[in-house]
């Protein structure tokens, strides 16, 4: 899955470990996230939607 | 703004979490090291009668009870992605010391291997360090 949380992270101004505070998870879990080797769950997906204040679908991307 | 920060889970949730942990740990574990040697010395110079030497030698045990704990509660409190490694880490230590200890048991039936008493004391820390070996190759998974 492909998916824009560090574009987003960056036009916030948060560093990982800034991202990670606010979404209560570690700074590992948003760094896995932004280089794709972990794809998060939906409860975690929608965390980062509301957070982002965008749609979940904007966000993340199935891909091929 | 601020890009790829390198490896590892630093950070202030990190850092809350190791706290907690070390809160428990340290003293449970301090407790196994003042009770191990009690143990042994009692055992050695008291005339217990059994049902005492079975109290004085599983004395050991009790702090390594909340040492497990502390363990355990430090898993649970992890987020998703720590509690996937440490899932896919207890299950692969469980798995390699599961069919060492296995095959070593056939072996020592059939007297290829000796048996010594204190063999059994070795599993537990067996799976400590294979855990720990393993948990550290899957978190570099993800970096």
């Amino acid at each position: 899955m492909n998916n824009h949380v560090r574009e987003l992270r960056g036009e916030q101004g948060w560093s990982q470990a800034d991202l990670a505070e606010r979404l209560e998870v570690s700074r590992q879990t948003i760094n896995a996230i932004e280089t794709g080797k972990y794809d998060p769950s939906l409860p975690l997906a929608f965390k980062i939607a509301k957070l982002f204040g965008r749609p979940i679908e904007s966000i993340f991307d199935p891909g091929e | 703004m601020n890009g790829h920060e390198g490896s590892g889970a630093n950070g202030k949730q990190a850092r809350t979490l190791a706290r907690r942990y070390l809160r428990e740990f340290v003293p449970a574990m301090l407790g196994y090291v003042i009770l191990l040697p009690v143990s042994i010395v009692l055992l050695l110079r008291a005339g217990l009668p059994t049902a005492g030497k079975v109290a004085v030698a599983l004395l050991p045990v009790l702090p390594m009870v909340f040492v497990v704990r502390a363990m355990l509660r430090h898993m649970l409190r992890q987020d998703e992605l720590q509690q996937r490694i440490e899932l896919q880490a207890v299950a692969i230590t469980c798995a390699v010391v599961g069919m060492a200890t296995f095959s070593l048991g056939f072996l020592q039936n059939v007297r290829l291997l000796p048996s010594p008493p204190w063999a059994m004391l070795w599993v537990l820390p067996l799976m400590i360090g294979v855990y720990g070996v393993v948990r550290f190759l899957l978190a570099r998974r993800y970096r």
